[in-house]
């Protein structure tokens, strides 16, 4: 019996040794950046690189006197924000019809919306860009914002739809008994009770928009200058390698965006799948 | 139940509210402090020379123009001495840098999309054929032709290197001015030449002798190399310098001809003592590779030199050398490479945009450049001796030799020079695969020619 | 369970998200295929009709099938990683019971990692001269690579980076799967005398087929079209060893002016993505929506 327990630990122990391992070679790159970040100038450049060093805060302080990092952030920012309440102004709509209302071709939308999450952008990114050339919305907050709107639409709808989905009907039924329309029922009663389900898709929205790089490159380009264009381009080409400039303002993009994502890890997976895993 | 559910989540989203508040307020208090570098207005001196052009410079007075540098050790030169021109002319210059990655690939996006909004703008010569062809940038000769906007004998444009001349009508039309003068010249490390005996290269096989010299002594890799981003630079001077060409003026294909197939297997062959991972190695890692003291020696580019000889970059300030470009079975002929300032097509000021263009590449404007460090295209320039004294002797002698015989990137016929980013990348890929052995340097050339000869067609 | 709504109100919810996507998708799709029946040969201004010579030259080229063998291991490599290792881990943690929470914070974090941030960051650490990764290697005597410099070595390094960031997306699928399995099946087993392997073996992967089946699909898409870590590790490079048809098609329509090549290997990649989309998602939402 007490052969049986010592067996049982060990495999526990065993079983927490590799999770361990597993964490620690999930985590290492991030923490090399990290390390990066805080490494003097000749520390970035040594060969063999040093994994002692005394930690230095210049780099972060080089990064947030740049203008264009600051631009870039607030460029981020305005585009993420705006793409997130395009996105939930749009698809939540949507969504709660897919998901509460019965009518011709409800499979079809979905599908259809589906497909919006499946293709690369490079299959509309050239017309789009002459598109944009006509009407004036190359290289604006407006443009970007809308392209990004694209990338989440499908999401927000699918989300909201399972987010409505699991609402019990009732309320809704006894608003409309009441005299509500389908409209006034939907935004009186449905929307406040999906409120959790909004936060998280608009996180989502946020985060596929701030990380979001190839119509952020090829749509704009001088006037605004979201933050994965700015650190691809920032510190190359200029007579050596700024290892620990690019290693604080990466620090720096992503960290918002880890507390995001530990902050939404269920409905992450759930907004992953499509609604299709809870 | 429910109700307290609602607002339970109503406290949850101040909660959220606040934050993204905060975030907001700390961002903006960030963007605030960021632009808090602002300068004040200084009074500055005209250099007297600018009224001997008998030209109105305040003709555009009140106008301000849009004007975007790339980064480079020319722009950081420049960009001090643009006050001058505001006092000179009165006119505004809105100065914005960008990132050598965004000048090729965001800026040709936004010229094609008609978006780009710079007067003025930083531009690499062999963007010609295409920029002339879409008609991105503006004809300059009208300007340069006008006496009431240029004083031909006070400008002197006849003063460039003929091979900075000729950069300025690469394309269809003439569209660009040049800004600096670069070549290749060997770079190398004293002390280490010093400690093994080597006497300094002037063939490229003692170069090689010497690469292979100091890897085996296990001081320092040999020597460093492009073999990644634009390795097709400091490329086209080994090919010459072997008797090959890539293209001729009538778009026959060179590339896998005797002479620069012999260049490929030069180039193969310095790899082998370069550091371990040249296919991702640009000009950042050559010279990253000799200020961090892992490489002995380089035939790139001559701007990077007083970078190596800053304290607070370099660990080996004092033990840099420069000599001339080797010289090879076709002779010594060196890649030059001449920057160049460009008009925007759509600009709303010509009249202003042309002043900056003529003062930016005007002989006092040049000479105060070349004293801080940047070659210019001026031949008379290059007599003054104030300009040779601010150089070190064997590098101003280095430069002096190679730029005799230096040449830049051929033009090719009317095909070739339009599709030219296209064949460059093409060479940089076949390069890659002779040096990493995956193909031997005739059968990457010979492939790469096919490859030619379905773009060119 | 569906209620019905008054007589037109559903276009009120549908209509603003369809003519948005109108607009933005299916016109740009509508009017590349127009566009692809152009040259720019002589310039984007002057556009001249070539009909369906860009497919014709396109499908016939090398460097179209060249790059179809590159996203296939890629895709094909990616997927097998980041759905393996995912499966492996999510059965693991299945089978832990304390400090379950740290392992989920952890393990999740690279999923807000921006790829481009991604990218540059094991450029970093695979640098072979001074990068981390290579100077580790030595340091406890094994043998170092080129990592992604390499000919040979690219491929496996991008498909690497593209699985560290990816493979918490598997993973946390397939857990939640597990999560939701059903107990007694377990229970039985155990008091037959059937080891972990043999139940992971014959009940869990049985049991988590379905979902199992969605993670790939969704990786299969991601990695199918990825091009972040792509573009900003090697451009395609050395030589041609990582060029994918993503990064041709974005190489020729944004570095060298020739859309039209990128266009048609656009539309390629959409029919490809639409068929097995369709496929797997019909199956798919057969199985996991019920």
């Amino acid at each position: 019996m007490n052969r049986y327990i010592a067996q049982k630990q060990i495999t526990e122990i065993a079983k927490h040794a590799a999770m361990i391992v597993i964490c620690l070679v999930t985590l290492f790159p991030i923490l090399w950046i990290l390390a990066q970040s805080l490494k003097g100038y000749f520390d970035t450049i040594a060969v063999p690189p040093r994994i002692f060093f005394t930690p230095v805060l210049d780099n972060f302080r080089h990064v947030l006197q740049r203008r264009g990092f600051l631009q870039a952030l607030s460029d981020s920012l305005i585009v993420a924000l705006g793409s997130s309440m395009l996105g939930l102004f749009l698809g939540t709509p949507c969504g709660y019809a897919l998901a509460r209302i019965r009518f011709r071709g409800s499979d079809t939308v979905g599908f259809f919306l589906l497909i919006t999450r499946m293709v690369s952008p490079i299959v509309i990114i050239i017309p789009l860009n002459r598109l944009f050339a006509v009407f004036g919305l190359m290289d604006s907050h407006t443009g970007l914002i809308l392209a990004h709107t694209f990338i989440n639409i499908g999401l927000v709808v699918w989300m909201m739809r399972g987010y409505f989905g699991d609402i019990p009907e009732s309320l809704e039924e006894a608003a409309r008994i009441d005299g509500c329309s389908t409209v006034t029922a939907f935004w009186r009663v449905a929307l406040p009770t999906a409120a959790p389900g909004l936060a998280a898709s608009g996180i989502f929205c946020f985060l596929f928009s701030w990380n979001e790089f190839m119509f952020a490159l090829t749509l704009t380009s001088r006037a605004v200058h979201t933050s994965p264009v700015f650190i691809s381009s920032e510190f190359i080409g200029y007579l050596a390698v700024e290892w620990g400039l690019l290693s604080a303002s990466g620090m720096l993009i992503v960290l918002p965006m880890l507390i995001f994502v530990v902050a939404i890890q269920k409905n992450l997976i759930r907004g992953l799948t499509m609604g299709a895993v809870k | 139940m429910v109700k307290t559910n609602i607002l339970k989540k109503g406290c949850v989203m101040k909660r959220k509210q606040l934050i993204v508040a905060g975030v907001l307020l700390v961002l903006i208090a960030g963007l605030a402090f960021g632009r808090g570098e602002r300068d004040t207005a200084v009074e500055v001196d005209v250099p007297p020379e600018f009224a001997g052009a008998n030209i109105d410079w305040r003709q555009f007075e009140g106008e301000s123009i849009d004007v975007m540098f790339g980064r480079h050790p020319w722009e950081e030169t420049i960009t001090p001495l643009i006050p001058q021109f505001e006092a000179l002319t009165g006119i505004r210059v809105n100065l914005r840098r960008v990132p050598h990655d965004v000048m090729m690939v965001e800026v040709p996006a936004a010229m094609a999309a008609g978006t780009l909004t710079d007067d003025v703008m930083m531009a690499r010569y062999y963007d010609a054929g295409r920029h002339t062809l879409e008609g991105w940038t503006a004809e300059i000769s009208g300007f340069l032709n006008d006496p009431s906007l240029t004083d031909p004998n006070w400008y002197n444009f006849n003063d460039f290197f003929p091979g900075a001349r000729q950069i300025t009508d690469w394309g269809a039309y003439q569209d660009r001015l040049p800004i600096t003068a670069e070549a290749s010249v060997l770079i190398y490390r004293k002390d280490i030449y010093q400690e093994l005996g080597i006497q300094v290269p002037t063939t490229f096989d003692e170069l090689l002798d010497a690469a292979r010299r100091i890897s085996e002594s296990g001081k320092a890799f040999g020597i460093t190399a492009r073999g990644g981003p634009a390795n097709w630079m400091p490329f086209y001077g080994m090919v010459r310098s072997h008797g090959g060409e890539w293209v001729d003026e009538n778009d026959v294909i060179k590339i896998n001809t005797p002479g620069s197939v012999a260049a490929v297997e030069t180039l193969v062959e310095l790899a082998r003592y370069a550091p371990p991972g040249i296919t991702a190695y640009g000009w950042d890692q050559i010279n990253t590779a000799m200020m961090n003291g892992s490489a002995a020696q380089f035939i790139d580019a001559s701007v990077i030199y007083p970078r190596l000889q800053d304290p607070e970059r370099s660990t080996v300030v004092g033990k840099i050398g420069a000599a001339p470009y080797p010289i090879g079975p076709g002779g010594r002929v060196s890649n030059a490479h001449f920057w160049s300032i460009a008009m925007n097509a759509r600009t709303q000021k010509p009249g202003p945009s042309w002043l900056f263009m003529q003062w930016a590449t005007s002989p006092p404007v040049q000479k105060q450049v070349a004293i801080k460090g940047i070659l210019p295209p001026r031949a008379s320039i290059w007599d003054d001796p104030e300009f040779a004294a601010a150089y070190s002797p064997d590098f101003i002698d280095a430069m002096n030799v190679t730029m005799e015989t230096a040449v830049s990137l051929p033009p090719g016929g009317e095909r070739a020079g339009v599709e030219f980013i296209s064949l460059l990348d093409t060479l940089t890929r076949a390069l890659q695969e002779a040096i990493e052995g995956e193909k031997t340097p005739q059968q990457a050339m010979d492939d790469l020619a096919r490859v030619w000869a379905d773009i060119i067609r | 369970m569906k209620m019905k709504a008054e007589k037109g109100t559903v276009f009120i919810f549908v209509l603003p998200t369809l003519i948005f996507l109108l607009l933005i998708f299916v016109y740009p799709l509508f009017f590349g295929v127009y566009l692809s029946l152009h040259s720019t040969r002589e310039g984007l201004r002057l556009l001249s009709f070539v009909g369906l010579r860009n497919y014709a030259t396109v499908l016939t080229s090398e460097l179209f099938w060249w790059g179809v063998r590159n996203t296939v291991i890629y895709t094909v490599g990616t997927v097998g990683l980041t759905v393996g290792l995912g499966l492996a881990i999510a059965v693991l943690l299945n089978r832990i019971k304390s400090a379950v929470w740290l392992y989920r914070a952890l393990l999740i974090l690279p999923l807000g990692v921006s790829p481009v941030v991604t990218g540059m960051t094991w450029q970093m650490m695979f640098d072979p001269l001074s990068g981390i990764i290579n100077h580790l290697l030595s340091l406890v005597g094994l043998p170092t690579s080129l990592w992604h410099t390499g000919f040979r070595t690219a491929m496996a390094s991008v498909i690497i980076i593209e699985s560290w960031q990816w493979i918490p997306f598997p993973l946390f699928v397939i857990y939640a799967g597990l999560q939701m399995m059903p107990q007694e099946p377990f229970e039985a087993a155990t008091i037959d005398g059937a080891t972990a392997f043999q139940q992971i073996r014959y009940i869990t992967l049985p049991l988590i087929a379905p979902i199992l089946g969605l993670a790939t699909t969704l990786r299969f898409i991601g990695a199918f079209r990825s091009f972040d870590i792509l573009y900003v590790v090697t451009k395609g490079g050395p030589g041609r060893a990582t060029d994918t048809l993503i990064l041709q098609a974005f190489m020729e329509s944004f570095s060298y002016y020739r859309f039209e090549y990128g266009l048609v290997v656009g539309k390629t990649m959409l029919v490809v993505t639409l068929i097995v989309s369709i496929i797997l998602v019909n199956k798919l939402t057969r199985q996991v929506g019920s």
